[in-house]
This record gives structure tokens, sequence and C-alpha cells, in this order.
């Protein structure tokens, strides 16, 4: 069942030739198709027009190569994230991505949705990991891009479109992605009961101060925020930046507090419930120098709104996410006027999330951008049947 | 009114070249043995003039190759017979700075150079560093998905755009990606970038810049060959060091440099490395105490400090001008760009002296080792009759090394037109064919660069996607000479 929609068929390759197999076979029967990994963001985009069948990767989750001195692994889609750096961990090697869910988000769902988590803040996002890819073309045709060596620009970067364009353009098989050595040392700090203003301005001084944390984390607490900052690498570096941000505090007549490893998890999890719990789910971008600005007119309006409202932010990198369950549609007005505030910054507003009756009122996208042409040029090329997840991506995509 | 009359309606009669003369200088980029003379050079000043000539050249059937400073070392910008060259060299232009949100917008022509530059004052840079960078132009960047020495660190170009402004074949302008994070739909940024002039031309650029790191250091070092050189590199990596670049040159390479740059670094050697590490002062110390102990163990034979930014700025000089050097010790030379997984830098090496034992002649060897990115320089002269072709046959020989080891024949300096017939050696008729889906999406007429990247000519078909071989097409209108 994907948003609503059932499929009459569901298949479950457990490898590169069946995938291909069976796309072909669902190509000459010019069936529509939803690919699945670990069923984490099902809830995202519109409903689509039709399924008549799922393919999945659940059996497609092997390590095909790892290679720890070049840093470099290949993986099938279907590997679970928390699999992979388990399997890492004896070489003190990552992927470098943290999002929600590790232990059922899959490596081709993240790719597809482009998820990432607070370690975006230093290591961006997947699409920053990605080095080679081989996908499954909805015609069944097996494709390769990129290779196995983390510097490549021989021909066009096919795996890097396939990063958030949520199984329209084909299904994601294996995967080679670049890999970073596990910090020896990390540290966390924490400024409670700031405002938006405040969060902002503490981010800018780290900057200012060329200081590099791994994460820079805000948690709504009420109508303020809760700043998590963790530094990562060896411990003469991270010692220091601890010390510099304590004198950051300190003129700005503050106080942080060293939190513990075990006082990450409620604030972990705290972020993983803005992001993955309630009925109504919503992702905002927009410039990092918006932050202020974007808390006022936007996410405190919109949580006001909402039962158990929760609020994540990475204020850095101008991202924030917004959970809670609506009383009842009326929701919708709310976030038709925070979408536009979003978008006249040069913004987005995505409902990653929400009940049948507020999907009814609004395109859970938004605006479709200025080269949307393009992008149904190239869904038209990859998919001409309309077939992969029709109707679900940005403006019906 | 001639051809050259009306493109110099749109961009002005000094900015349309059609003399023989003139155009010579248009005649090749950075690959230099090989030269096409275009029909016509036009430079405009405005995406609307960049525009107006798309449109032109299109109504008079007239292929368009961009171009951007000519330092391309695959041919990108190699003209095609007929073709109009469209230049951006006077689209210079930076045109906003967003300090608090740390991006800018620079016409196409910017120098990438000049973009450090200008954010130096204020204690920011950009950090794709080409060693060209004091020549080559960021819209050849963003074509070529430039990266350099230190994008073993920081990522190449295609991690530092965020966004372009791009003409498409009907003349049309569009903007592609955002500068606020996560633009909706597909990344069609990342299409762009790398796409060597194939898709359109970007006339405007949003790159992201980074602050300054509170600290750099450089550490040199020589060894008594390529072997506890690789060994270096493999066994810093794997100690968690990242270090900003690592870069090895060979006994010939060093040679070359200290003759054409003066540094005074010993030619009794096999190899050098050259290493930065930057960050957080503390964590740059402690690294660079490890990396030298770790070179130490390796076998290095001399570790150096800088003394100061001086120093510091001449050793980076001599690694950069390294191709450049080649001049003094070889009247001409072959660069390759092949990539081969780290940890068989050394066993490779040994492949490419056999290759130079072989063919006959000499090749230096100057890379970025931290990313495996080798940069083989065939040396020849070609006043030899036959010494040029036999020089890139060596070079190709060499590229199929890398093939054999699991590596790619471009690291960084593209596929262009000197590349094109391997592409089919790397990537299945599919691989290609799904490529040629994104071309299409962009510019199903084959406007632009329309022989460069693909080994065969391919067409875009009536149906979407479809592969229709043309008769009359031919691949490489291109000679050597």
């Amino acid at each position: 069942m994907i948003l609503g929609v059932a499929a009459t068929q569901v298949f479950s390759p457990a490898s590169l030739d069946e995938a291909s197999a069976v796309l072909t076979d669902l190509a000459a029967k010019k069936r529509t198709v939803t690919v699945v990994g670990g069923e984490t963001a099902l809830e995202l985009g519109n409903a689509p027009s039709a399924v008549d069948a799922v393919v999945s990767t659940a059996r497609l989750d092997r390590i095909v190569e790892y290679a720890p001195a070049d840093q470099i692994v290949t993986v099938e889609a279907g590997i679970k994230l928390k699999n992979l750096q388990e399997q890492l961990l004896p070489n003190r090697q990552r992927l470098a991505l943290d999002p929600p869910l590790p232990g059922r988000a899959t490596l081709g769902g993240v790719i597809a949705t482009n998820a990432y988590g607070p370690r975006r803040t230093r290591y961006g996002t997947v699409k920053d990991l990605i080095v080679g890819m081989t996908i499954v073309r909805p015609d069944g045709a097996i494709a390769r891009g990129g290779g196995k060596v983390v510097k490549n620009v021989a021909g066009f970067d096919v795996p890097k479109l396939m990063v958030g364009s949520l199984g329209t353009l084909g299904m994601i098989a294996t995967v080679t992605l670049r890999l970073h050595p596990l910090p020896d040392a990390e540290r966390a700090l924490l400024f409670t009961g700031c405002t938006a203003a405040e969060v902002h301005a503490l981010v800018g001084d780290m900057i200012a101060a060329q200081l590099e944390p791994a994460v820079a984390l805000a948690i709504g607490e009420g109508r303020k925020y809760m700043l998590c900052v963790r530094f990562e690498g060896f411990s003469a570096g991270v010692d220091a930046q601890v010390v510099a941000l304590h004198a950051i505090a300190q003129r700005r007549g503050r106080h942080a507090e060293e939190l513990s490893p075990l006082d990450w998890v409620p604030i972990d999890a705290a972020h993983d419930a803005a992001r993955t719990s309630n009925a109504l789910r919503v992702k905002i971008s927009a410039p990092p120098s918006e932050f202020a600005h974007l808390h006022e007119h936007v996410v405190a309006p919109l949580a006001a709104q909402l039962g158990d409202a929760r609020a994540a932010a990475y204020p850095s990198a101008g991202i924030a996410f917004v959970s809670g369950n609506p009383p009842d549609a009326r929701v919708t007005e709310t976030l038709a006027a925070s979408r536009g505030l979003a978008e006249s910054k040069g913004g987005t507003l995505v409902v990653t999330a929400a009940p049948a009756e507020i999907r009814a009122g609004i395109d859970v996208w938004g605006t479709p951008p200025a080269a949307y042409g393009l992008m149904r040029a190239l869904k038209a090329r990859f998919d001409p049947g309309r077939r992969f997840n029709p109707g679900r991506f940005v403006g019906g995509l | 009114m001639n051809t050259a009359g009306r493109f110099a309606k749109i961009v002005g009669r000094e900015n349309s070249i059609s003399d023989p003369a003139e155009l010579r200088v248009y005649e090749c980029d950075g690959l230099t043995g090989t030269r096409v003379r275009p029909a016509l050079v036009v430079l405009p000043a405005s995406t609307d003039e960049v525009s107006r000539c798309v449109k032109l050249a299109v109504e008079l059937n007239m292929p368009i190759v961009p171009r951007g400073s000519g330092t391309g070392l695959s041919g990108g910008s190699l003209p095609i017979e007929g073709a109009v060259v469209i230049g951006l060299s006077r689209m210079r232009k930076i045109l906003d700075v967003d300090l608090e949100n740390r991006r800018m917008r620079v016409q196409p022509g910017v120098i990438n150079l000049d973009v450090s530059k200008h954010l130096s004052p204020a204690g920011y840079y950009y950090a794709p560093d080409p060693s060209s960078q004091s020549v080559c132009s960021i819209g050849g960047n963003v074509a070529e998905n430039s990266g350099g020495a230190h994008c073993l660190k920081y990522g190449f170009t295609l991690n530092h755009v965020l966004a372009v402004t791009m003409v498409l074949a009907g003349g049309e302008v569009v903007e592609i990606g955002s500068a606020a994070p996560d633009p909706l739909g597909y990344d069609l940024t990342s299409a762009v970038v790398g796409s060597e002039g194939l898709l359109g031309i970007v006339t405007e650029v949003v790159v992201r810049f980074l602050r300054k790191p509170q600290a750099t250091r450089t550490v040199f070092a020589t060894f008594p060959s390529t072997d506890e050189a690789g060994e270096a590199v493999s066994r810093i990596i794997a100690a968690g060091i990242v270090p900003a670049a690592i870069e090895m040159m060979d006994q010939l390479a060093i040679e070359a440099i200290v003759a054409a740059t003066g540094v005074d670094w010993p030619l009794d050697v096999g190899a050098a490395l050259l290493m930065d590490v930057d960050g957080i002062t503390a964590e740059v110390e402690h690294c660079a105490k490890a990396a030298i102990a770790l070179l130490r163990e390796s076998g290095a034979l001399e570790i150096r400090d800088p003394r100061d930014e001086n120093e510091r700025a001449l050793m980076w000089k001599g690694r950069k001008g390294a191709f450049a050097a080649m001049g003094r010790i070889s009247p001409n030379y072959y660069v390759q760009d092949g990539v081969i997984p780290r940890s068989e830098i050394a066993v490779v090496l040994r492949e490419i002296a056999e290759v130079a034992r072989s063919s006959g002649f000499r090749v230096a060897n100057v890379f970025h080792a931290g990313d495996g990115n080798l940069h083989p320089l065939v040396l020849y002269d070609e006043r030899v009759p036959g010494e040029a072709e036999r020089a890139e046959r060596a070079a190709a020989e060499i590229l199929r090394i890398c093939i054999r080891h699991g590596g790619s024949i471009t690291g960084e300096h593209g596929v262009g037109a000197d590349k094109a017939a391997y592409m089919g050696e790397v990537f299945s008729d599919d691989d290609l064919e799904t490529m040629n889906y994104v071309r299409c999406a962009f510019d199903p007429g084959r406007t632009f660069n329309p022989t460069k990247v693909f080994p065969t000519p391919r067409l875009c078909g009536d149906r979407p996607g479809a592969y229709v071989p043309h008769s009359t097409e031919h691949a490489g209108t291109a000679g050597r000479g």
C-alpha cells in the first residue's frame, strides 16, 4: 500500500540480474511500479496515480565489496544503514550520514529520498558521498555510472541525479560510497533556553571563530530552543573547540553545559521525534540567515496549531523540521501561508507526512521550480511510459 | 549580411571574430596537440547576448562550442568545423556576495583564484583549486567539475556549486538549483556540473565558499622511490588523518620543477610528497606530528617544514607549475589523467615505468596521491616524425592500466575530445545510452559540443531515449597535428 494505493504484486529480487528481469517483464506488461526499501518514507510525496507492482530491495542487502584501505564500500541498495555501519566498525570507519531510523532505512531509500541527519552540518548529504551506482532503468536495462574511485569525471553523473528522485527514474540497485574514519574523540555542549536569534548568533560566532562542529542541532522547547553542538576528531582539536565554545558562550553571557554520551540519547530522541513521529510532518529549507525570521513566522505559528508539536533544526544548513498532530484540516491554511513565506526567501516547505484530509487541500511539495520543464523532459527520457511512481514527485513527475 | 555580421549585431563587431589570423588563438584549448579552426568566435557580454547568439547559431544550423579560459586539457573547448565558439571571457563580474550565508553569484568568466582573492579580506575562500586556478574560469570549472589538490578533503566543484543560470538550445534562460538548501525536484545541478559543455551555456554560477581554517601546515618529504612514498600515503590515511592535500612527484617531475621554479628540492631522490593538513590549530599540530612520524616510519629521507608562508607558497607554486615545468626537460609532453584505487599506487607506478621502458619515452609522474588521481606526463619531441603518435599510444597504454586496476579514465580533466574513444572501454552501451538521456533532456538537437564525450554519435530520436544511429554521422572531426 503506497499512500492509499494498493499494489497487486510484490517482487523481491535477490540479485541485480533478477531485478533487471523483473523490471524488464513489468515494462513489457506496461505495469506501474513503486520501488521500496526500508519503508521509512512511504508517506513522502503525493499519492501515485497507480501502483501495479511493488519491487522491494529487501533481499538485496549485501556488501558487494569493501576496500578499507581505499575507504570505499559497494553495497546493494537494500542494506540497512545500521547494518552497514556495524560492518565498517572493525576498521574504525563509517558512512558519515546519520538519518533517523538507521535500523530500518536502506541505503537505496536514503539516496532516493535524500535522507540525512544532524551531521549534515559538517559532512553534507549523501550526494557528497556517492562515488558510483548501478541502476535498473524502467525498461529493465542495467546502467552504471561513476565508478569505485573517489575522483572521477568520466561521463554524466547519473548517480547523483538519482539522489532525491524518489524512485521516479528507476531502481537504485547497488551503490559505491566514500567512507570516513571514525573520529577518535567526540564531545558535546548544550545551550538551553535560547531564542531563535540567539541560536543564529551562536552559530555565527562559531563560524567566525573558525570552529568546525560536526553537529549544530537546535531542538524546540516551547517557543525557545536548546542548541546541541558536537565536535568530532582527534582529542586535541575537539578539546580546543570545546574551550573556544565556552569562551563564545561567556562573551554572550550564556552557559554551555557539557553532555555525557548518556545525555545525547534524549536529544537524539527529540530530534527523531520531530522528524518521524506524529501525523503531520514538515520540512522547511531557507538560507541560514533567515533562521530567526522563519522561526517567528513559520515554525512557531505552525507548532502552536499542533498537538504534541516538535521542532528540530540545523541552523547552519538552513533546515528545520516540525511535526505534530493537527486537530483538524484548518492547519492547511497555515501551511500554505508558511510555504509562501519560505518560498519568498528562496526556500521550500515540504509536507513529508500528512493525514488524507490535509493532503486534499495542499500539494505536499510546493511550487514547482523554474527548471521544471527540464525535469519533465528528463523523466520522459528515463521513464517514457510514466510507470515509476507516476505523479508522486514534485509537480506530478 | 554574412554570418559574422549577424553575430556582430548581437555582440558588437570587435567581439565577433572571423579573421583567420585572429581565429588561430581559438583553434585549441589546453589540449594543444589538436587544432581545428572554427567558423567564428563570439564573445558575448551578458546572458541575453548569449541567448541571442545561441538562437542565431541554431537558426544557422551551426554547432556551438562553449569556451571559458581555454585551459581545459581534454579538448572540451576544441572547436568543431563549422562551429561557432561562444567564449565567456568577457563575462567576468562578481555579481553578489552573501557573506552571512557564505555564497556568491558570479559570471562564468570570473577566474577561479579571483573568487578566493575577493573573499580573502573577509576571511573566506573558495575550495576547488585546480592547478590552473590563476587562469581558469569558474564556468570552465563547472563544465569540467574541476578538482585540484585540495579536493581530497573538500570535494570537487560539484560539492561547491549550488545553482546556475543556463542558456538552453532554444535560447531560453533557466535557473537550475537554488542558493537555499534542498531545492525541489531532480538535482539538475549535479547533471550540469561536469557536463563538459554538452547541455547548454552557464551564464551565472552560485557557489558556496568556506571560512578559512584556523591553521594550515605543509610538510615536504623525500623518499628513495615511489614505493615508500606510496606506502607513506596509505599509512597516513589509515591512521584516520584526512589531509587537505597530499601530492606526489617522482624523480623526473622533481627535476623539471627544480629547473623551472628554482625550488631547492634535492635531485637525488626517487619521489617527494607535499602534504597540507588544515583545520583547528590543535588538531593540525596533532595531525602534522603524527603524519611526520608515519613519513619517517615509511622510509622518508628528509622531511621539511616550510619556515614561513613564503616558503610554503613556493613549495605549492612548484607543485602547481609542474606541467608547465616539463618544458624545461622536454620539447613536448602528453598529460594523462587516470585514477586508480589509492592502495594500488605503488603497483601501478611500476607498471607505468614498464610502459616507459618498453616505449622508450620518459614518463614523469606528478599527481594527487590522496585520491589516486595520476598525472603521468609522457615526454616526447614532435619534431621527430611519428613520435607524437607513439607518445599518445604510450599514454593510452597507461590509461588502460588504470582501467584494469578498477579506476577511471579521467579524474578531473574531463573526457572531451581526447578521451571519448575510451568511454566504450569503461561503460557499456546501456550506461552510455542512459547518460545520453540526460543530454537529450537538455539538448535534443545536439547543438552544444556535439562530437564530445560520447564515443559514437548518439542522436536523441523521436521516441524519448531511443538511440537512432545516423549514417551521415561521423565522430571526431579533429586530427592531431
